[in-house]
């Protein structure tokens, strides 16, 4: 019936190879740009120090005392001797209890040679009046030493009282107390996220930590009814289990936590 | 490539959909630029010889050289219905001669509007895949990440986290979805666009083409 010879679409196939082709090249040119992987945030690892806990440094106290003390005063001939006489009464005081002489004896050391170093200077005037004054300004420091001894001591006292009462969860073997841990955790994410409307809000929340040792489950329990602070404290909780390392023996436990904001300040 | 490969199983597919779909419509997009591009030059240049041509039969002889015009297909047809009335003509009796030149032009005409609906048929071959990718891409694409959000949010209740780090990497996983669906349906709505228009071109030209060969059919019937 008809002469037509009909045309066969040969090109199709060939169409085909080339488009994969371009396909591929794409794929392979927006992955080599890196479009198709985001970059994500470097988290720099956060490593915490318990200072609780954390064993105190080797006194130094004499090698600092004389460091610091003549450097901004020259010392005159009187003042060279004081330091020696300001420094049996504190050692007296401190010998007897056995207790770390370390803490004493830096708040102590540098004190007492600065302050004499001040208030020898009008006591130049005779000999025997100068030793008097010496003697009294021994005395008064040896019984401020004491005094801020015997604080110090009352403090630890103290502490050890609440610990073995039960009133502050006792802190794990090794690692110091888990709540305290977590606590200053989410306070330091809280200096970045803090924001409140009321005068004193506060928010209290529990948290359970996850098998992943992770931040989880969080609720709050109570709250002042600043929705800012709950939320500050909600994107401080995300903030801190970034970088949240998990005490030991602290997974699956649940603890609850009081947020204000003078915690922050302090 | 991390977004991708850290897609679920469903987005994976709907991927591979959108994938498959852009690299045929692409083909096509190709084939039928070719084509078409191929078609318009070649009708130009028959026209030119057609015209100044003063025979029939010499245009018959060089007719392949324009092969991929669709007008040739148009007088190879209409030449050939016109050669058997002619033989027809010269068989019959010369009493009958009106009807039968008359019948002849008819047949001429069916003839070449058999051949033009064909070579419209052909010009429109994979344009419907072209539309049916425009159309669907996005709602494929939108369907991935519809299904990406739903997995997302469901492991962001699992983690009991809602912080941005957990949300963003789902959704932009899902996202992804939805932009390939667009990248293969854009350019395939706009191809197909384009080649409407060129093909409707070509139809008017070979409608014009039927009419100027029947015009010169019967003219020369006519004058016997």
């Amino acid at each position: 019936m008809t002469s037509r010879t009909p045309q066969i679409d040969t090109g199709v196939g060939a169409s085909f190879i080339v488009s994969a082709v371009i396909h591929l090249a794409v794929f392979l040119l927006l992955a080599w740009w890196g479009v198709l992987t985001p970059p994500r945030p470097v988290v720099p690892e956060t490593y915490y120090v318990d200072m609780v806990t954390a064993p105190a440094p080797e006194p130094q106290p004499a090698a600092a005392a004389e460091s610091v003390a003549p450097k901004p005063h020259p010392a005159p001939p009187v003042r060279v001797k004081t330091p020696v006489q300001v420094h049996s009464p504190v050692k007296a005081a401190v010998k007897p209890t056995g207790k770390p002489a370390v803490k004493s004896a830096v708040g102590v050391s540098a004190r007492p040679v600065a302050k004499a170093a001040v208030r020898a200077e009008p006591v130049q005037e005779t000999p025997g009046a100068a030793e008097d004054f010496n003697e009294r300004l021994a005395r008064l420091q040896g019984k401020a030493e004491a005094q801020q001894y015997e604080e110090r001591l009352k403090k630890l006292n103290g502490r050890k009282k609440a610990v073995g009462t039960g009133k502050v969860p006792a802190p794990a073997a090794g690692s110091g107390d888990p709540g305290r841990y977590i606590k200053t955790r989410l306070d330091e994410a809280l200096k970045v996220t803090i924001s409140y409307k009321s005068k004193k809000p506060f928010v209290k929340v529990s948290l359970v930590i996850s098998g992943e040792g992770k931040l989880s489950q969080m609720k709050i329990i109570e709250t002042s009814g600043d929705a800012t602070f709950g939320l500050a404290v909600m994107r401080a909780v995300d903030l801190a289990n970034e970088t949240f390392v998990a005490p030991p023996g602290s997974i699956g436990n649940r603890f609850e936590v009081i947020f204000h904001p003078e915690d922050i300040k302090k | 490539m991390a977004i991708i490969l850290g897609a679920g199983i469903i987005v994976k597919l709907v991927l591979l959909l959108l994938l498959s779909f852009s690299v045929i419509s692409w083909a096509i997009i190709l084939f039928k630029f070719f084509q078409v591009q191929r078609a318009k030059s070649e009708s130009e240049r028959f026209m030119d010889f057609f015209w100044k041509s003063k025979h029939f039969d010499a245009i018959a002889s060089q007719v392949d050289r324009f092969a991929h015009s669709p007008l040739t297909v148009l007088f190879n047809e209409g030449f050939s219905e016109l050669k058997k009335v002619v033989e027809n003509d010269a068989k019959s009796t010369s009493s009958s001669a009106l009807s039968t030149d008359l019948g002849g032009v008819e047949n001429v005409s069916r003839a070449l509007r058999r051949a033009t609906n064909s070579e419209i048929t052909r010009l429109e071959k994979y344009l419907t895949f072209l539309a049916t990718t425009g159309s669907t891409s996005p709602f494929i694409g939108l369907f991935g990440t519809v299904w990406g959000i739903m997995t997302a949010f469901e492991g962001i209740g699992k983690s009991g986290s809602a912080s941005l780090a957990v949300v963003a990497p789902g959704i932009a996983e899902a996202l992804i979805a939805t932009a390939i669906g667009l990248v293969a349906a854009i350019p395939a709505v706009m191809a197909f666009n384009h080649f409407q228009h060129k093909i409707r071109v070509l139809i008017n030209e070979m409608d014009s083409f039927s009419s100027e060969f029947l015009n010169i059919v019967q003219r020369n019937i006519a004058g016997k």
